[in-house]
């Protein structure tokens, strides 16, 4: 899951590979279910008075596709970073009740 | 894709069936979102209880444009995504 969080290798180690990869591919899937719709949105007139995509549409959804895998980058790259920012957070509170603890 | 690319011989059986599964899902979903997005934006007026023409041909272009776009997202897809393979491959290699 390279793409998931910024670039950032992840191995499955403890969990059931099964389980993983068919996790991996609901993601991709509902990634691609979302992608399509937003950009079917926003690209698309809602006239629909031919069966076919015009010429602007087309060039629309290219370039729709591109930004919306950027989005997901910087986004996973934020929620990395929220989740390092919590993990450390607990972590400091954990030392603190340690400490406290062991007087 | 990580996770399916390493899967472990054993399991890749249940894996395809999963697979499988999640596919037929998906087409009936993908089915009925499809038909509640065109009413949504074809039908309006409730003067009679079929389509007249004009919506008729308005859902029936909706699902065709919405079909042949989710075939090109598929692709640009499917593009980006070999293109981030080469990436790491070459990364890999330039590492070792």
């Amino acid at each position: 899951m390279n793409s998931l969080f910024g670039q950032k290798e992840e191995k499955p180690a403890g969990p059931d590979p099964l389980f993983a990869a068919t996790t991996e591919m609901e993601m991709y899937t509902h990634l691609f279910n979302n992608m399509a719709a937003a950009c079917f949105e926003k690209c698309s007139s809602r006239k629909h008075k031919e069966p076919d995509l015009a010429l602007g549409e087309m060039s629309c959804s290219d370039r729709c596709v591109s930004k919306y895998l950027e989005a997901q980058e910087k986004v996973g790259v934020v929620l990395q970073k929220a989740n390092e920012a919590q993990a450390l957070q607990q972590k400091n509170l954990a030392d603190m009740q340690n400490a406290l603890g062991g007087r | 894709m990580d996770g399916v690319q390493n899967l472990p011989p054993h399991v890749q059986g249940q894996f395809m069936q999963n697979l499988e599964q999640m596919q037929m899902k998906d087409s009936l979903t993908m089915y009925n979102n499809l038909v509640e997005r065109c009413f949504n934006s074809c039908v309006s007026s409730f003067r009679s209880k079929s389509l007249d023409k004009y919506e008729t041909s308005c859902v029936e272009n909706c699902a065709s444009r919405y079909i042949k776009m989710t075939q090109r997202v598929g692709l640009r897809f499917a593009e980006h995504q070999a293109m981030q393979q080469k990436r790491a491959a070459d990364a890999m290699g330039a590492g070792k």
